[in-house]
């Protein structure tokens, strides 16, 4: 070779390679337990029903079939909790709505929290807070509180997270769903990463009465189509305007925004015994306030509010119609109803039409799902 | 002798190759940025939600909610001999509540548009509420992006297939027994196309190559309710909740944008 070529050569990959070089240099992979299992991430698209807004912003990558699959699998394993009884879905099961139909649900150790646990149905568009009371921005975040909570699973995430490593399958989920190398690498992030995922699936089949009446499939009777109207207040000075789209308006059913419906009466803001929105953001004007939820499938989830104190649709509307009580964080609204109830009272006939409207939002599809249901 | 004049040959070549091959730095910031903050005041008090204020007939009042819509903000700059109009914002949702215990967080209630031209503006004008071919839209639109305002299915009202430009809530003594109760609420939303307000403010601010100008609209909510001669601008009293009666949507929308100034 000639001097001026290999100087050339010499000269020109030294260069090309100084130059454009990373900053850092790929470490070498460290021995792992797990790294002969092959990692080939496939992304997960989640299907929405047309008439649904777009999904909100989702990191792309971040959910994988076999992230979703893991997850899936988390959610529904006793192994979270300290003595392998309960899991999520303890107390979000399909036939609920991904509710458990209790007041307050027992947690491992029969002590019962305060609160009713909410639906996860279409969880995924919640860009606001998590829990009536706000107190987890995100799935990961709030998938990480029910591990520890004394009155939920009562374990520790290190426990959890030892259980998983020593498992016969997790290990290769975990590695399946986030290409870690080694045992070791598995977290409870991870774990919260994962059931993230699978929350996120939880969304509308789109085989409601309502949904196939958007889309030209279906045709409300005069009992839904009234109690649409009154719903959305689109009512002449003879009907009652029942004012519940301000709080569940939109393809969702919620606005996601926290509220204080008239539950509790309270004669000053100190006076809540729950106080709700109060107690995380430290406001005094949040105290009484909780999150609106969906009321899709709202037929199937009873009994209702944060503390499940009414059984029925009757009593929700009974409570609705009458403006509940006066304290001094209640919305507007309860006041309005409160007011229009002395003058213009709901009927027995149009609370009726009201639950017929309800219950277009019934969706049985989306808790028979194959794909929602539990792996074991 | 012969080897080191070409190795400096290919060293010289090498870098233009590198500096052909290799990922280019990103352009210079070019202008100047602006943030413009909306600022809520009662009268020149700071303002706090749950916190009680006196209008002008002696009425105690609170807000517990104050947001709008504001949509095609533009600003006109002076840069030497020539004038321009520059486009700041199409739209954004200025949620200026706040809370009991924090003041209103900027991020929540601004328009930041970067890389204007530099010069002096010398006015500013938007539309409090939404431009008709915006309302035009609803939150399901597949071609709104994750973070468009218009997502927001809270601010949109099927029966009017409209948005509901902007919403204000609260207490204030009624009665006149000189306590706020919890029954004494307000709660006005607005909305449909036709009740929007085209606002123009003069401003007096400068735009700087590589840097960040702030500039602030007041926001009076007290304009809201009462002209400046201290008349009440409807029957608060009587009408205490409003979402379908257009004379007072379009009353408390005018009030709205008069109480709207440059501040320094």
């Amino acid at each position: 070779m000639k001097p001026y070529f290999r100087n050339f050569l010499f000269v020109f990959f030294a260069m090309l390679f100084v130059a454009c070089e990373p900053d850092e240099q790929p470490k070498p992979p460290p021995a792992g337990d797990l790294e002969s299992i092959s990692y080939d991430p496939q992304p997960y698209t989640i299907e929405v029903p047309d008439n649904f807004p777009n999904l909100p912003f989702i990191e792309p990558g971040s959910m994988t079939v076999d992230g979703v699959e893991l997850g899936r699998h988390l959610f529904y394993d006793p192994i979270l909790s300290a003595d392998f009884t309960q899991s999520c879905s303890s107390c979000h099961l399909p036939a609920g709505s991904f509710t458990d139909n209790l007041a307050t649900s027992a947690g491992i150790d029969g002590v019962n929290g305060t609160r009713s646990s909410m639906s996860l149905l279409n969880i995924v568009y919640n860009d606001e807070a998590l829990f009536w009371d706000g107190r987890a921005i995100t799935l990961e975040e709030q998938a990480l509180l029910p591990v520890e909570d004394p009155i939920e699973l009562h374990n520790t995430w290190g426990e959890v997270v030892d259980r998983f490593k020593a498992h016969d399958t997790y290990p290769e989920m975990f590695r399946k769903a986030f290409g870690i190398k080694d045992s070791e690498e598995i977290t409870k992030e991870l774990a919260a990463k994962a059931i993230g995922q699978f929350e996120k699936t939880l969304v509308s089949s789109g085989q409601s009465k309502f949904d196939r009446e958007k889309r030209g499939e279906y045709f409300f009777n005069d009992d839904e189509l009234a109690g649409e109207l009154m719903f959305n207040d689109q009512t002449d000075e003879t009907i009652p305007e029942m004012e519940c789209a301000h709080c569940h308006g939109g393809e969702l059913f919620t606005t996601n925004e926290f509220f204080n419906n008239g539950l509790d009466a309270a004669n000053s803001l100190d006076d809540f015994i729950d106080k709700g929105l109060g107690a995380v953001s430290n406001d005094p004007e949040d105290n009484g306030r909780f999150r609106a939820p969906t009321l899709r499938n709202i037929f199937f989830t009873a009994p209702y509010m944060h503390d499940g104190r009414f059984e029925t649709l009757e009593e929700v509307i009974d409570h609705y119609a009458t403006g509940g009580h006066v304290s001094p964080s209640i919305d507007g609204l309860m006041n309005d109803l409160r007011n229009q109830h002395n003058t213009k009272p709901v009927t027995e006939e149009q609370k009726q039409q009201l639950i017929a409207f309800l219950k277009t939002l019934n969706d049985v599809k989306f808790m028979e799902n194959p794909a929602h249901q539990s792996p074991f | 002798m012969y080897a080191m004049k070409n190795s400096l040959i290919l060293f010289l070549f090498g870098l233009i190759i590198i500096s052909y091959g290799c990922p280019q730095e990103p352009d210079p910031l070019l202008g100047g940025n602006l943030e413009l903050l909306f600022e809520t005041d009662f009268d020149g008090e700071q303002f706090f939600t749950g916190q009680e204020y006196t209008f002008p007939n002696g009425r105690k009042v609170k807000f517990s909610k104050i947001d709008f819509f504001v949509s095609g903000a533009s600003a006109r700059v002076d840069n030497g001999n020539v004038g321009e109009t520059v486009d700041l914002s199409e739209v954004e949702f200025m949620d200026l509540t706040g809370s009991a215990i924090n003041p209103v967080d900027p991020q929540d209630a601004m328009i930041n548009s970067i890389n204007l031209p530099s010069g002096d503006y010398t006015s500013l004008s938007f539309t409090l509420g939404l431009t008709s071919d915006l309302n035009a839209k609803t939150p399901n639109d597949s071609d709104l992006g994750t973070e468009n305002p218009l997502k927001r299915s809270s601010h949109y009202w099927t029966d009017w297939t409209s948005y509901i430009f902007m919403k204000v809530e609260g207490n204030a003594d009624f009665n006149g027994d000189g306590m706020i109760q919890g029954d004494e609420t307000f709660v006005y939303h607005t909305g449909q196309s036709g009740f929007e307000q085209l606002v123009n403010l003069s401003s007096d601010f400068g735009i700087f190559e590589e840097q960040t100008t702030t500039a602030k609209v007041g926001v009076n909510l007290r304009s809201f309710f009462f002209d400046d001669a201290g008349v009440e601008r409807f029957d608060m009293n009587n009408l205490r909740s409003v979402h379908t009666d257009i004379t007072v949507i379009e009353t408390i929308m005018k009030g709205a944008a008069e109480g709207m100034t440059m501040k320094n």
